[in-house]
């Protein structure tokens, strides 16, 4: 049975008496009151009935919300470090492309070398000049092979040193001094010092064909194959070198959450004067 | 928040935001959904949560979420009333506990009053961190809990109201 109706004042003071707003002598004297007024104690008890209790419930996923921190740490680092790995790996690759890469031109550097400190009268054989990697390719243009029964696209050269039965073509020369530098530039000033052209027009005598030979074995021996020592040295004298011309080497690493992902993107570049390398790594 | 700390706002307070947001929309799965949300927003925002503060945060994460699950639902209840033969279902179990006849009359009191009821029993807030929870000041919280238990009253006193 529905209790009969009191004033919002009362339920007011049922309320705060409930709440615990009220002072122990005020809730006593409420208290004291409701034993006169079963109506007020009515209300009193249904509105007790309002107040929820606790009920036990469990979040069955609660190990899937969790993280591991340590995990994603060592992570971190072993991508950066791989990063970083990758990058210098790229820079000695970069650095060692440059260098002969063909036993032939080690050989004739050899061959220059002795024919320097006891000259000998040249021999008669013909010796192999290969161009089997990309960079000699790009620096030295083959001209008119079909005069020697080779294709353009072909990367062996055959070139008579005596020159004394066929004319030598193509052609190189050596318009630079020699030097015996070791840095991994180089690569670029040999050759920028080598010029190939063609003697279709100009057929040339057998003693120029000779000093030219000459001068294409001096150029390509101040390229011997470096050790591993030589190519960190080059390499620390590279760096150094670039630092005093206000070129800073450095290796930029960066750290991205693009998306307010909590899986961040790390970014490991390698930034050397005008070229970038960039690897992305996303864990 | 180091991550320990974040690990141990899960083990305390995943099951307390489970229940208010399962007291609220009544299914599970979309309680479900709010936690995994909840927990997601307090991991991205772990940098200037403190352990302090992180339960009001949660809470307060979790309303909001909550809100906009209203806000959907009401989208999608409003086309289900547009279609013929499809009307809110009206569960008419049979309720031999006062606490089950309690949440059902739960269900028919106003959502803020609801919130307000929940965060004051479940959790034992004060009006204070009631307020900072909804956005209501501390005598807007008293009120409405005052409205709330006094419709609970009624519907608890009227057993017609809740078939």
């Amino acid at each position: 049975m529905k209790p009969a109706q009191i004033s919002e004042e009362q339920e007011w003071q049922l309320f705060e008496l409930l709440e615990g707003n009220l002072s122990d002598k005020d809730s006593a004297e409420l208290l004291k009151a409701m034993e006169f007024d079963p109506q007020l104690k009515a209300h009193y008890i249904a509105l007790k009935q309002t107040y929820l209790t606790p009920s036990q419930v469990i979040y069955p996923n609660a190990q899937a919300l969790k993280k591991s921190g340590a995990g994603k740490r060592v992570f971190f680092y072993t991508s950066l470090g791989a990063a970083a790995a990758l990058a210098i790996l790229w820079f000695f690759k970069a650095t060692t492309v440059t260098q002969p890469a063909t036993m032939s031109q080690s050989n004739l550097a050899k061959q220059s070398l002795n024919n320097e400190s006891a000259p000998k009268p040249m021999k008669t054989e013909p010796f192999t000049v290969e161009f089997n990697d990309q960079a000699h390719k790009g620096c030295v243009t083959l001209p008119d092979l079909t005069a020697r029964g080779k294709q353009p696209d072909g990367q062996t050269v055959e070139i008579n040193p005596s020159g004394s039965k066929q004319p030598i073509n193509p052609l190189i020369t050596a318009t630079e001094p020699v030097r015996n530098t070791k840095n991994a530039s180089d690569s670029n000033k040999i050759r920028s010092s080598i010029e190939v052209f063609t003697s279709q027009n100009k057929p040339n005598n057998n003693a120029q064909n000779a000093s030219q030979s000459q001068a294409i074995v001096a150029a390509l021996s101040v390229r011997p194959p470096k050790t591993k020592k030589e190519l960190l040295q080059s390499f620390y004298q590279d760096a150094r070198r670039m630092v005093e011309n206000g070129h800073l080497p450095h290796i930029k690493v960066k750290a991205e959450n693009r998306d307010q992902d909590w899986m961040p993107e790390f970014q490991v570049g390698l930034t050397l004067e005008k070229n970038v390398i960039l690897t992305s790594f996303n864990p | 928040m180091t991550v320990s700390e974040y690990n141990k706002c899960v083990d305390l307070h995943s099951s307390a935001i489970f229940r208010f947001a399962l007291q609220q929309l009544r299914n599970p799965d979309d309680a479900k959904e709010i936690v995994q949300i909840t927990f997601e927003k307090l991991w991205m925002k772990r940098e200037s949560v403190n352990i302090d503060t992180a339960k009001s945060y949660l809470f307060t994460t979790a309303y909001h979420s909550i809100v906009d699950s209203w806000r959907s639902q009401k989208t999608t209840e409003d086309i289900d009333q547009l279609l013929p033969g499809k009307h809110p279902s009206t569960d008419s179990g049979n309720y031999t506990g006062l606490m089950e006849v309690l949440e059902k009359a739960l269900t028919q009191i106003s959502q803020i009053q609801r919130t307000v009821i929940l965060l004051r029993d479940y959790e034992g807030y004060s009006y204070a961190e009631i307020g900072e929870i909804t956005g209501l000041n501390e005598a807007q919280v008293k009120v409405t809990i005052f409205r709330g238990r006094q419709a609970l009253k009624d519907i608890l006193g009227n057993p017609n109201n809740l078939i």
